[in-house]
Order: C-alpha cells, then sequence, then structure tokens
C-alpha cells in the first residue's frame, strides 16, 4: 500500500508537467489497484486449489500415486455411505426448499405494509448464524424440547429426531430450511416483481383462473430467478458444515455423514489428508456436474 | 366488478392474509423461544414447555442473570475476538475490493473485461473446499492461532467486487477529466470522489463481508487451535458441547451472536438514505 501511494503521488505532481506519461506508468497504475485482491484470489485461492490437486495425487510421504487415493475412496464402503447420505440429502433439501420459498414468495410478494412486515419475520433466521441456529435446533430436537412440547399439544408422541437414524437427517433438512427458505424467497419475490402486470390482466380477460395464470403465466416467466435459487441452493446443501459439527458428528449410524464432515474428519481426526484432498476434490466434481445437469435442463425447456 | 366478485376477492384476502400471519408466526417461533430461554433460569428452559403455553415463550419473570453470566465467563474473548475480525475483515475488505473494482471501472486498459471475469469466477470457489489445504498452509506459515490468519480469508470477495464495480461504472467519466485536469492522480480520484460518492454500495459491501466473517464456522474451527484464540462461534459450540450444559448462559450467549447482525444492519440502514440523498446534491 505505501509503495502504492508514493508512486501515486509522483504521478499527481508529473502530471501537469509531462503532457505525456510513459506507457508504462499508465499501464502499471490498474496493477497497483488489482494487486491486493490478486494476491488473496492468488494465496486464498487459486494456492490451496493447486495443493488439493497435488495432495490428492500423493501418498502419505508425499510421493506421487497417481489415482490411488481415488481408486481406494471409490472402493470404500464408507465414501459409498457418505455419499449416499450426502447426495440424499441434496436431493431431498433442495426441491423441498425450493418449493417452500416459491409458495412464500406467492403468499408474501404482496407490497401491502403488513405483507412486508410478515415478510421479515420470515426473512429474520437469516441473520442468525450458523452455529446459533444449529445450537438452538439441537435444543429443540432434545427429548423435553420445543419440538416435541409441539407436537404434544397436537397430541403426537414424542420423536426421537436426532438420535434415530432414520429421523436425524430430516431433522437436519427441516432445520436447513428454517433458515434458508427466507433467504431464497427474497430472490424469488424479485424474480415476481418483474412480470408485467398485463400479462395477468390479459390472462384474467381471456377467462385463466389463477392456478391457470400460475401454470401457464408466473411459473415459466420465474425460469431464471428459480434457476439461481436451485444452483445456490444445491451448493449450500453440499458444503453444509456447522450443524453436523455441531450436533450429529455424522451419526446416529453414519446416517449424517454428509461429505463437508466427513472432509474434515479424514483431514483432521484421521491425518490422512491426501484422501481429504481426494475427497474434497470428488465433491468439487459432483456439484459441478449436478450443477451442469440442472442447468441444461432449466433451459431445455425454454425451447419448449 | 359485481358486489359478489368483491365479496369473494375480500374473503380470499383475509384467508391470505391469517395463513401468511400463521406461517410468519411458524418462523418466528424458534426466535422467540430463544430469546425467551436467555431471559428466564436455565432450568426453566425446558420445564416450561410442558406442558405448552404462553408462558412457555414469555418468561414470567425475565432476569439478565443469563447475559451477565455468559459475559463474565468463557463466551467474553470469544466475543471481542469475533468483534474484532469481523471489524478488521470490513475494513481490509473493502479497502482490497474497492480498490480491484476501481481498476476495473475508473480506468481503461486492455484486458480489463477478461480480468473482471476471472477475478469473479475464482472467488466462486467454494471457500468451503479450499479451507482444508488452505489451513494446511497456514499452519505450515506460522499463521495459526493468529488474527491475520482469521481476517485474510475473507477481505477478496468476488460479489463484493463485483458490486463496487457496477456502482463505480455509473460515477460519471466527467468527474475522473475534471480531476485530472486538476492535476490529480488515480489515488486522489479513488480516494475523494469515488469512495466518498460510493457510500450506499460501500455500506452494502461492507454487511457483506461483515456477515460472511460472522456467519464463518469452518474456517475458525481450522485456524484456531488455542482457547484464548477461538472466535464466538467457536467457544459457544464448546459451551453446548459439554457435559453439563448450563442452557441459560447457551441461550444467552446465543442470542448476542444473533443480536449483532441486526443491530449492525440497521444502525446501517439510516445511512442507506441520507447518502444517496447527499450523492444526489454532489452530482
Amino acid at each position: 500500500m505505501a509503495m502504492e501511494a508514493a508512486t501515486e503521488v509522483y504521478i499527481v505532481r508529473a502530471a501537469p508537467i509531462i503532457s505525456r506519461r510513459p506507457k508504462w506508468r499508465a499501464a502499471i497504475a490498474p496493477l497497483l489497484f488489482l494487486a491486493p485482491a490478486m494476491v488473496a484470489l492468488i494465496i486464498f485461492r487459486l494456492l490451496p486449489a493447486g495443493w488439493l490437486v497435488q495432495q490428492s495425487l500423493s501418498g502419505p510421504y508425499g510421493e506421487f500415486v497417481g489415482l490411488d487415493n481415488f481408486e481406494f475412496l471409490f472402493t470404500a464402503p464408507s465414501f459409498a455411505k457418505t455419499l449416499h447420505a450426502t447426495l440424499t440429502f441434496v436431493a431431498v433439501t433442495v426441491p423441498l426448499q425450493t418449493a417452500i420459498a416459491f409458495g412464500l414468495a406467492l403468499l408474501f410478494a404482496e407490497n401491502s405494509r403488513i405483507f412486508s412486515s410478515l415478510r421479515v419475520l420470515v426473512f429474520l433466521p437469516v441473520f442468525i448464524p450458523s452455529s446459533v441456529a444449529a445450537i438452538l435446533w439441537g435444543a429443540a430436537y432434545r427429548p423435553q424440547g420445543l419440538a416435541n412440547a409441539l407436537l404434544a399439544s397436537l397430541g403426537v408422541s414424542a420423536q426421537p429426531f436426532l438420535s434415530s437414524p432414520d429421523q436425524a437427517l430430516m431433522s437436519i433438512t427441516v432445520m436447513t430450511s428454517w433458515i434458508g427458505c427466507g433467504y431464497w424467497m427474497m430472490f424469488l419475490i424479485g424474480g415476481l416483481k418483474d412480470i408485467p402486470r398485463d400479462l395477468y390482466e390479459a390472462a384474467a380477460i381471456d377467462g385463466a383462473g389463477k392456478f391457470s395464470s400460475l401454470w401457464h403465466i408466473t411459473i415459466p416467466l420465474m425460469r431464471r430467478p428459480l434457476a439461481f435459487v436451485i444452483v445456490a441452493d444445491t451448493v449450500a446443501a453440499f458444503l453444509l458444515f456447522a450443524p453436523i459439527a455441531l450436533l450429529t458428528r455424522g451419526g446416529p449410524g453414519g446416517s449424517t455423514q454428509l461429505v463437508m464432515f466427513d472432509v474434515y474428519q479424514q483431514a483432521y481426526f484421521f491425518n490422512d489428508l491426501p484422501l481429504a484432498a481426494a475427497e474434497g476434490l470428488t465433491l468439487m466434481v459432483i456439484m459441478m456436474v449436478i450443477i451442469l445437469i440442472q442447468f441444461r435442463l432449466l433451459s431445455r425447456e425454454k425451447q419448449l | 366488478m359485481s358486489a359478489g366478485e368483491t365479496n369473494s376477492a375480500g374473503a380470499g384476502r383475509i384467508v391470505q392474509l391469517l395463513f401468511g400471519i400463521a406461517v410468519a408466526a411458524g418462523f418466528l417461533l424458534p426466535i422467540v423461544w430463544l430469546v425467551a430461554g436467555s431471559l428466564r433460569p436455565g432450568s426453566e428452559i425446558f420445564t416450561s414447555l410442558d406442558p405448552l403455553s404462553i408462558g412457555s415463550f414469555i418468561p414470567p419473570r425475565p432476569t439478565l442473570a443469563n447475559f451477565s453470566s455468559a459475559l463474565g465467563g468463557a463466551f467474553r474473548p470469544g466475543l471481542i475476538n469475533s468483534i474484532i475480525v469481523a471489524t478488521c475483515t470490513v475494513v481490509v475488505g473493502l479497502l482490497v475490493c474497492a480498490a480491484a473494482a476501481f481498476a476495473l471501472s475508473a480506468m481503461q486498459w486492455r484486458g480489463r473485461e477478461v480480468v473482471f471475469v476471472i477475478i469473479v469466477f475464482s472467488f466462486l470457489v467454494p471457500e468451503e473446499v479450499v479451507a482444508v489445504p488452505l489451513s494446511a498452509i497456514f499452519a505450515r506459515a506460522g499463521l495459526q492461532n493468529t488474527y491475520i490468519g482469521l481476517i485474510m480469508p475473507f477481505v477478496g470477495n468476488g460479489i463484493v467486487i463485483f458490486l463496487l464495480r457496477q456502482f463505480f461504472l455509473a460515477i460519471p467519466r466527467s468527474l475522473i477529466e475534471a480531476a485530472q485536469v486538476d492535476g490529480a492522480g488515480w489515488l486522489r480520484i479513488f480516494l475523494e470522489i469515488f469512495l466518498p460518492l460510493s457510500r450506499p454500495a460501500l455500506i452494502a459491501a461492507g454487511l457483506i463481508l461483515f456477515n460472511g466473517q460472522w456467519q464463518a464456522y469452518l474456517w475458525p474451527l481450522l485456524v484456531t487451535t488455542r482457547e484464548d484464540m477461538f472466535l464466538a462461534p467457536i467457544t459457544l459450540g464448546l459451551m453446548a458441547g459439554q457435559y453439563s450444559s448450563d442452557f441459560g448462559q447457551i441461550f444467552a450467549a446465543s442470542t448476542i451472536l444473533s443480536l449483532i447482525p441486526a443491530v449492525v444492519l440497521l444502525g446501517f440502514q439510516r445511512y442507506f438514505t441520507d447518502s444517496v440523498a447527499m450523492a444526489g446534491v454532489k452530482e
């Protein structure tokens, strides 16, 4: 920063005297302004990404082992279980949250004072840090917690939630939906407001009912914001970490062993950095493939 | 429109309103339980739920005892660390990102658009994926358990650079040219014209940077091993993981951690309108 300032002051003084600045100086000014961000980019993104690739191809002593780590990973039953839990979680969570967020957007899009204040209440959980949300819901899911108290008031018997291999993953989905749906709703409300009102009026004149105009006008015109929400939610679901680390630690019976937590465990509890790197890369690739498929599907519908 | 149609539309609106209130109340319920729990003795948090009543959500004898015991215990150093780290992230991050956005908008040079796309897309690589190798690099470089180690990975942010660039592009070129005629260099144009004119965008960008750091859990977990360097979310996790957890303290600490971003946002909301009005005068 100090060097940058010195150069700049020099230019300031020189400018009125020298009418034509040397070419290299004109070229170096943008570089100086870009330098801090570029350094951050290289050190905090590209360097570790390169290291990830190199580690994933190395053995425990840093020797090159080719694709051995990946071969080990894909034949290990523990990774099959992790992959199964993660894909189940993504496949349930993303459509559920998108549908709820879309419903919320339709419900709260109206710009009246009462609806915009209700909208803020739905958005409020976004401000809660993920660690707090995890601990709060962990307390709510305890045997005598809020969730069972609500069920009891409806006459439903107490549920084990996080301590049951059948319910733990779904309980995590409910928790992340509480945090996420209000956030995704805001993007979808933005999309709803871009739809021209006269389309609905024209449809009403043609005798279209509410559901018909929802199906034929709203949903087709909401494809772009919906695509954004689906892709961003997919990424968020793949990378979920804090609630698993704080609440279930992968259990019970490996039912919530999601991939980010597994990477963390491989690296810090089993000290197997090469395997953690191979798993991290695999996560990246699977995530990208799914996003590409989503893009393909969502843009193909356009031609219909 | 006939009277019958108006009536059915009115009834539909009431149903929509009631449904909306019920949904919003559902989303709000865990937060109300959190705040109520922080204001009552820890032993009552779960007993007050049986049976569920209005008293489960409104403590009959509210007390701040949990807050004073949370702030007197291990949570305080964590909270102070979190505030220091988040503040530094916002200040350094705004300088780094605004400088980059300035080079990518106000200055004209060949290859600008390409560099812009590369920067924004590279920062889209999720920080979580590179966190494990990055923490190994930081451990080798001796940056574990340092504020620098906690702050630096969050100062470069593709979304923030994108947002600031959009705002900078709207600043008229005539202002740059006029300043250049007066003999101002790029640094002066940046500090004295672009930054003051961009207050609303800088506040929005600062909130993004703040939230990114405040929400972080994985990175602070990886890069700190000493208790005195833990950030508040890590301390909170340790409080909840203890064998005999005091839920009163945990709920109080959680309330503080959730309240701070809300206060920051509300506090800065005022400046949004202020500075837009000011910028209008200056134009």
